[in-house]
């Protein structure tokens, strides 16, 4: 194959120019063109004959022609090998008018008719691409990528990098690497590094160690690093894969926080548990305890109060004194039971159908004789037919508390009993003619250890009231005073014919 | 001297462990005319009753040592002998009513016990007493 511009480039080389792996075109001092090779053809898309003669800028996209016209003179004057256009980029033009970035290498060769130029022209629109493929891959990485070369200088960053550190890139390359690093663990991580250096493979950095990075504000945060050797043209490069863990290990924290606590509660909960359960059965066996020798001395006491033929009236008052003592005792004794109960959630219902004006008149009749000695006439109106699914017993437990207080604090004046029907409930009141408690007063004496009166002689804990309510309630029922000061006060209980009826379970050991 | 009741019953079994309450149940139930025994528990009890008069009533605690008084209704009920006698159970438990229906008890007397309430259970069971103290 020869070249038409002369015999220059017939023989050897123009087979050099065939064969060669790069596309060249050869520039006479004129800036025409005396020669081109098949890939040049191929890479502007003109064929030889169109180039040949033709000047070299029809190659440049024509905003750069002038420019490179100058550009060529002055290479004229100074032919050397170099690069083209030293840190610019540079396009070429190709027939259809598109552009492609290029790197061109010159190189002067002296002929019998002056000194022409070999240009080895190269596409680097690829490797541009890929650049730029990998920028975007790093950017768009949600981790930090750091690269640092054999001496530990950071090559490279991406943006997470910079701003987990709070650098800007210009601030990190070029420095070592271990300005990421607290300044504690700098000697440890140079160390490290070189260590790595001799084994390089993929793997965390730390190994179960907690890892801390360093910001350019001096704050530090855990970071979770994986490192990889990467092999360049630039030599071996250690690309570290930063993770900011301070969200995790702070999740971590809050998890094992709630754990600990939810353990001290469980453990609090079960020592409390245990605690009442030994309670509870302290008090049961206690208050079964103490009723074996009340009921001895209550025997005894009745017994001789059945001869009061026999006796002086002096001795006979001191035995039913002493008679209403021990009557006193037992009842604070179930009291004590009961008020364990309700603050430890456990009083339990056995509810079954029960007719009230039965419950009332049993508990009038055995109250009957202190409402005497309180010198309070009772009074029982019933409506008849009242009934629902309650507990009896603890529903006499309620009438007898209300009855007591009404004696206590009625003394001398009739106290009345009444029931009646209002829609669905069924009420019951009891009225007496008492000091009457004050309007401030009026919740306060529903809790515990509560007494509306002030004066002292008014005996008891002051819990039967605070009972009441608790049993009350159980039954899904309410328990309210209307009170005057200096007049009385009436209690009403309203029950629900049906009642709420919690499970039947036993409260204590079936007598074994 | 003793009584015997129309019925050809004897008497009233008390069966505690506390013997305060036991011999004090006793006695009063015998100043009161009635032929009145006690055992210190359940398997007192049995031995008495297969060995001693039948009585008309046995008033029975729940928690005592050696045999309860739940372990001692399923022995009475076994036994044709004895199995119609009735009981009445005593028992500090405010909730025994369950229990004592359970067992079958004709009533509960509950712990601190009403003498009037003792009493009124012993004569509907096991008659008036005598008009003399029985001792």
């Amino acid at each position: 194959m020869t070249f038409r511009s002369g015999p220059l480039f017939d023989g050897p080389l123009g087979a050099f120019l065939h064969a060669a792996p790069d596309a060249i075109v050869v520039v006479g001092t004129d800036g025409r063109i005396l020669a081109v090779n098949p890939l040049l053809e191929r890479m502007f898309g003109w064929t030889r004959e169109e180039l040949l003669g033709r000047e070299v800028e029809v190659l440049v996209p024509e905003r750069y022609r002038v420019a490179h016209v100058k550009d060529r003179l002055a290479y004229a004057r100074d032919p050397r090998t170099r690069p083209m256009g030293e840190g610019r980029e540079l396009s070429g033009l190709r027939r259809d008018g598109s552009e492609f970035p290029v790197e061109i290498s010159l190189s002067p060769l002296k002929t019998d008719t002056g000194t022409v130029v070999v240009s080895i022209v190269r596409d680097v629109g690829g490797r541009r691409d890929a650049e730029a493929r990998f920028r975007g891959l790093l950017e768009s990485a949600p981790d930090g990528i750091i690269a640092v070369d054999r001496e530990g200088a950071i090559v490279l960053v991406n943006g997470q990098a910079e701003r987990m550190f709070g650098y800007q890139r210009e601030e990190l390359v070029g420095k070592p690497v271990e300005l990421l690093v607290p300044d504690r663990f700098r000697p440890g991580h140079v160390h490290d590094r070189d260590a790595y250096a001799k084994t390089p493979r993929t793997r965390p950095m730390g190994a179960g160690r907690e890892l801390t990075g360093r910001r350019k504000d001096g704050t530090e945060f855990p970071v979770e690093i994986s490192l990889s050797p990467l092999d360049t043209p630039q030599g071996r490069l250690v690309t570290a894969i930063a993770r900011d863990i301070t969200e995790r290990v702070e999740m971590e924290r809050r998890r094992r926080l709630a754990e600990a606590h939810a353990e001290q509660e469980r453990l609090r909960a079960q020592h409390a548990e245990e605690a009442v359960r030994l309670r509870d059965e302290f008090l049961a066996i206690a208050s079964h305890e103490l009723k074996t020798p009340i009921t001895s001395i209550q025997l005894q006491l009745q017994s001789v109060a059945t001869r009061a033929e026999e006796l002086d009236p002096k001795v006979l008052a001191k035995i039913e004194r002493a008679g209403r003592s021990v009557e006193r005792l037992a009842a604070l004794v179930d009291t004590l039971l009961d008020v364990s109960r309700i603050s430890g959630g456990r009083l339990h219902l056995r509810v079954a159908p029960v007719t009230l004006d039965e419950v009332v008149r049993e508990a009038v009749e055995r109250l009957r004789s202190h409402g005497t000695h309180a010198g309070c006439d009772l009074k029982v109106e019933l409506a008849p037919g009242l009934s629902g699914r309650w507990d009896r017993l603890r529903i006499e437990q309620v009438l007898t508390n209300l009855l007591s207080n009404a004696f206590k604090y009625g003394a001398g004046r009739p106290v009345e009993v009444r029931s009646r029907r209002e829609g669905d409930e069924a009420l019951l009141s009891v009225t007496d003619h008492g000091p009457g408690i004050a309007p401030e007063d009026v919740e306060r004496i529903f809790g515990r250890f509560e007494r509306a009166s002030s004066v002292r002689h008014f005996g008891g804990l002051g819990l039967g009231l605070y009972i009441s309510r608790q049993i009350v309630s159980a039954h899904g029922g309410t328990i309210a005073v209307e009170s005057r000061q200096g007049e009385g006060s009436t209690f009403t209980v309203r029950l629900p014919s049906e009642s709420a009826g919690e499970l039947l379970i036993l409260e204590e050991g079936r007598g074994k | 001297m003793t009584h015997e009741p129309d019925n050809g019953d004897s008497g009233v079994l008390v069966v505690d462990d506390d013997p305060e309450i036991r011999d004090g149940i006793v006695e009063l139930l015998r100043e009161e005319g009635h032929e009145a025994f006690g055992a210190v528990h359940g398997g007192q009890a049995l031995e008495k009753l297969a060995a001693g008069p039948r009585p008309s009533l046995i008033l029975l605690d729940l928690m005592m040592p050696v045999m309860d008084g739940v372990a001692f209704r399923a022995k009475q009920l076994e036994d044709p002998e004895i199995a119609d006698i009735p009981v009445a159970v005593i028992s500090a438990f405010r909730d025994v009513e369950e229990t004592a229906k359970a067992l079958g008890a004709k009533a509960v007397l509950k712990k601190p016990i009403d003498l009037s309430d003792l009493f009124e259970v012993v004569n509907r069971y096991a008659g008036d007493g005598n008009d003399q103290p029985a001792d």
